[in-house]
């Protein structure tokens, strides 16, 4: 599959390519500076500033994400307010979830890469496999939205997106390459190859980075990548871009000894071919369309080595594996009606298909088709207000119908500081496991099933509704920065398991309500120095269920010092620590646990290249419990060299 | 096509050449083209001159495209010629015995190099009006809106690389630092690029066809956004096009200050040193700058930038 991808990008790029002549004349003349040119800034692709934003937004760029150490994405997210996260990949990879976990998943969230939507319907729903899309070094930037934010990101968008952004082909023309190795078998190698020209730049990256996994838990684990980017100017400002990839997983779970959950390798794997074509209609309105078509392998088995089930079933597969197939195509258009009104409104179809013969015993495959309408006007009433009303409607034959608005309100009180109300709801339809699974063993004759899932399909949508105030502040040009995120996230009919039911069954069981604090600080005085602070308190109340009461700290804070001395040594400091939270397999107990880590870097030239050499120490401090009970993340030091582009 | 060129051309001598019996005309304003930026130029420098005296009937206008095989009629006896444009400028001195010269709608790079290039015999002066602004304008711009920017990015094409040390210069002088991409050709856009997008925090245009241009303003544009570098442009269009903002003469302003030169010459006395514009514009893109999250309103930083350069 990926062999056809990177054909099918080769075509494209053959036959898209055309040579650019360069104007004309090349010599400077007035007509540099009388002429026209096309608009390329055009309405969609111009962000709405952090302030202006309906809701809460963390953005990582590349400075911080380089500067930080993190080896993956979600390591990077434990920095964030609300956000828990763990390094584990026991129930997927690597997870991020803000506010709380739904059992062993996080699928509350919207992951999107470049704006594809990376979740996986056989993972319920979760998207730690699509964090991984990228490497690190492959990433711009990262932007989280804190919040409920269906009406503009999609149903997945239930408590917050991660806007995950790779960086502009443009900008890696060259070769760069990293290797990093260190304590805990820590091996990374990554290389990267940009070439084009105006009118037409690619990059091909690959990357495998691996460690020897958490202690306690099973087996060592290894994520390799291989991403082809292209992006096309055509004329009168237009572009497309087109993007593959490839993503294998190799990571042990289970445990030594547990005949139903025995120690074993897995394989999630993830392939994907994306489509974007921006064309903008003039100075005042522009369209995107998309495309994407991704490709989900989870390979994950083991035979059933005990007699507790009876003698007939030692020795029967126990079978995880799955296959999923997503397409989804887009249509957004976004206008500028005057100056005061920005609209952007569109439609999505996706059809998912699972196959799996041991997750939906009789029916094997799940097919499931969503069509969504989406709106969201930005009413600039007057200098100082800016009101954002959108919806979502959408209707699948996981969730039925659904509409999902949200207004927001945010009030410029003086420059720089800025005042924000709003109100939302939104749905998550369930995820095709969650809706449809029937998990049964049959013994070694084939008979006899043993069913110990069994969803009829009877679950509906879990719900939403957001209350939140937010202050945001920028002062003395961007020196200061920073936003408080005072919220109510009322979740009623929350999709879980009952305890105690055999067979499981997924339903709408849960009601539960989340309130808290939370900011942000940015201090930037000068380009060499940043400094990261922010602290959460959360509160979830009104559920028995303590998993789900304690799946956020009740109060986390993480801090990042970054500095650049003259002689080009870099030096960073980052702490992150949670109290009072639940952890996976911890029986009611709840835990604290700290981590902080240390970089020192040196910029280096080699020859004419640019290069950096790295020491990074992962949890100077004492060993902490890593999402889970029984897993611990014990001190690493490890180095890298980068040369880059 | 030659008959009807010839003909013309013999209408035209023959209609100046009338014209001078009446009154021989002492200014020839020779335009490059007929688009509105040389007719509006051509207009102001007329009116300026006329408001500073000169007879509207000793005012001569042309079109390059009306002079066929230098055949200038009338304008034998002028005594000062105002150009517009490049075409302009090099026909002017391409003529044995020019009068003297006063260039406009021309930047200094493009005027220097034509002067250059056609050293011509006469001794009569030739000045300009520069179309681009000195760098010491469009910096004090920046520091005006961007107070804490230090380090200015160029890319620097085969033709513009001849004003680095200016640039220097007048970013030294105001305490500011200058990265450089170097752009040689087309395929050397993105690295130049990148060189100024590590380390840059605005990026400066300095006009160079090699550099600027319809086929690589997309990815300047787009890549310097996404990296949240705010781009001063040297025109409106690309203002339109999505930089933050530029400064810029109109063509108005710059025949305005063309015909006051010319007057200057006519006069007599000693002939002035070409000159950048003395009247600018300062033009935002507020959704460009909304969105980078700077605050700038057009009409008080035109303002501001005005006073500034009124103090002595």
């Amino acid at each position: 599959m990926p062999s056809k991808l990177f054909s099918a990008l080769l075509i494209l790029a053959c036959a898209t390519a055309r040579a650019q002549s360069d104007s004309g004349a090349s010599a400077v003349s007035e007509r540099d500076f009388l002429g026209e040119v096309p608009v390329v800034l055009s309405v969609s692709r111009l962000a709405q500033p952090v302030d202006e934003a309906p809701g809460a937004v963390t953005i990582l760029d590349r400075q911080f994400i380089r500067m930080s150490g993190a080896r993956d994405v979600a390591d990077l997210l434990r920095m964030v307010p609300g956000f828990q996260t763990t390094t584990s990949f026991e129930s997927d990879a690597p997870l991020a979830s803000y506010h709380g976990r739904s059992d062993d998943w996080a699928n509350r969230i919207q992951v999107l890469v470049d704006g594809r939507s990376v979740y996986s319907g056989h993972l319920q729903g979760s998207a730690g496999l699509g964090l991984q899309t990228l490497a690190l070094d492959d990433i711009a930037r990262i932007e989280v939205l804190r919040g409920s934010n269906s009406a503009t990101y999609g149903a997945r968008a239930f408590l917050g997106v991660v806007n995950i952004v790779s960086r502009d082909v443009r900008e890696t023309v060259g070769s760069s390459f990293s290797l990093v190795t260190g304590d805990n078998g820590v091996a990374d190698a990554g290389g990267s190859l940009g070439w084009g020209g105006p009118g037409a730049a690619y990059r091909i990256s690959m990357d495998s980075r691996g460690d020897q996994g958490l202690r306690g838990a099973y087996g060592r684990n290894r994520v390799s990548r291989l991403n082809a980017s292209a992006a096309f100017d055509l004329d009168a400002g237009a572009e497309v871009d087109v993007r593959v990839g490839a993503l294998g997983i190799d990571a042990g779970r289970g445990t030594q000894g547990d005949a139903g959950n025995a120690a074993r390798m897995r394989f999630l794997g993830s392939q994907f071919l994306q489509a974007d074509w921006h064309t903008p209609l003039g100075e005042n309105q522009d369209l995107l369309w998309s495309y994407s078509h991704t490709e989900n392998t989870h390979r994950d088995n083991f035979p059933y080595l005990s007699n507790a089930a009876g003698l007939n079933y030692f020795g029967i597969p126990i079978d995880f594996s799955a296959q999923e197939i997503n397409d989804a195509v887009t249509l957004q258009h976004t206008v500028r009606a005057s100056d005061v009104l920005r609209a952007v409104w569109g439609a999505e179809l996706r059809r998912e298909a699972v196959n799996s013969a041991s997750s939906f015993d009789l029916r094997g495959q799940v097919v499931a088709h969503f069509s969504r309408l989406f709106g969201n006007v930005e009413w600039r009433m007057d200098p100082q207000w800016v009101l954002n009303a959108g919806a979502m409607a959408e209707h699948s034959s996981m969730g039925g119908g659904t509409v999902s608005p949200r207004l927001m309100l945010n009030w410029h009180a003086v420059a720089g500081h800025t005042l924000r109300a709003g109100v939302s709801s939104a749905f998550r339809p369930p995820s095709a496991y969650e809706k449809y699974a029937a998990v049964r063993y049959y013994d070694v004759l084939g008979q006899n099933p043993i069913t110990t899932v069994q969803s009829n399909g009877t679950v509906g949508p879990e719900k939403i509704f957001t209350r939140e105030l937010g202050y945001n502040f920028s002062l003395n040009h961007n020196v200061w920065s920073g936003d408080i995120r005072l919220f109510e996230e009322r979740i009623t009919d929350g999709i879980e398991r009952p305890a105690n039911l055999s067979p499981e069954e997924y339903q709408n069981i849960e009601n539960f309500n989340i309130t808290g604090a939370e900011y942000q600080v940015q201090w930037r005085p000068s380009m060499d120095t940043q400094v990261f602070f922010t602290q959460t308190w959360t509160d979830i109340a009104d559920t028995t269920r303590f998993k789900t009461s304690h799946g956020a700290a009740r109060y986390a804070a993480s801090l990042a010092l970054m500095h650049t001395l003259p002689a080009g040594l870099m030096v960073s400091l980052m702490h992150q620590q949670s109290e009072d939270i639940g952890l996976m397999s911890g029986n009611n107990q709840r835990y604290a646990v700290a981590r902080t880590d240390v970089r020192l870097a040196k910029a280096l030239r080699l020859g004419k290249r640019k290069a950096e050499l790295a020491f990074t120490v992962q949890n100077l401090d004492q060993p902490y419990r890593d999402g889970d009970r029984k897993f611990f993340f014990d001190r690493r030091a490890f180095v890298s060299l980068r040369v880059d582009y | 096509m030659g008959l009807a060129s010839t003909l013309c051309s013999i209408l035209v001598s023959w209609a100046l050449w009338g014209a001078g019996l009446a009154s021989a005309a002492e200014v020839l304003v020779l335009s490059s083209e007929r688009s509105p930026s040389y007719t509006d130029a051509s207009q102001a420098a007329v009116s300026e001159l006329v408001r500073l005296g000169v007879r509207r009937t000793d005012i001569a206008q042309l079109y390059v495209s009306e002079l066929a095989t230098g055949d200038l009629g009338a304008a034998q006896g002028t005594k000062v010629w105002i150009t517009l444009g490049s075409d302009a400028l090099a026909r002017a001195l391409q003529r044995e015995g020019r009068p003297a010269l006063v260039s406009a709608l021309i930047p200094r790079l493009g005027f220097e190099r034509l002067l250059r290039d056609n050293p011509g015999k006469t001794a009569a002066p030739a000045l300009a009006v520069y179309l681009d602004q000195p760098f010491g304008r469009q910096l004090d711009l920046m520091r005006l809106v961007m107070p804490e920017v230090r380090r200015v990015g160029v890319l620097w094409g085969p033709e513009s690389t001849a004003q680095q040390a200016t640039l220097l210069a007048a970013a030294q002088a105001r305490g500011m630092d200058v990265v450089g991409g170097s752009v040689t050709a087309s395929s050397t856009l993105f690295s130049g690029l990148k060189s100024v997008l590590d380390d840059a925090e605005v990026l400066l245009a300095v006009a160079d066809p090699q550099v600027y241009n319809s086929a690589t303003i997309s990815n300047i544009l787009l890549t310097t956004y996404r990296a949240r570098i705010p781009v001063m442009a040297f025109s409106p269009a690309y203002v339109k096009a999505g930089a933050l903002l530029a400064v810029y003469s109109t063509p108005r302003q710059i025949g305005v200050q063309a015909g006051a030169l010319a007057r200057t010459v006519l006069q007599g006395g000693a002939v002035p040193a070409s000159q950048y514009p003395l009247e600018f514009s300062v033009v935002v893109n507020e959704h460009v700058a909304r969105s980078l999250g700077i605050v700038l309103d057009e009409a008080s930083v035109n303002e501001r930038m005005h006073r500034m350069e009124r103090r002595p």
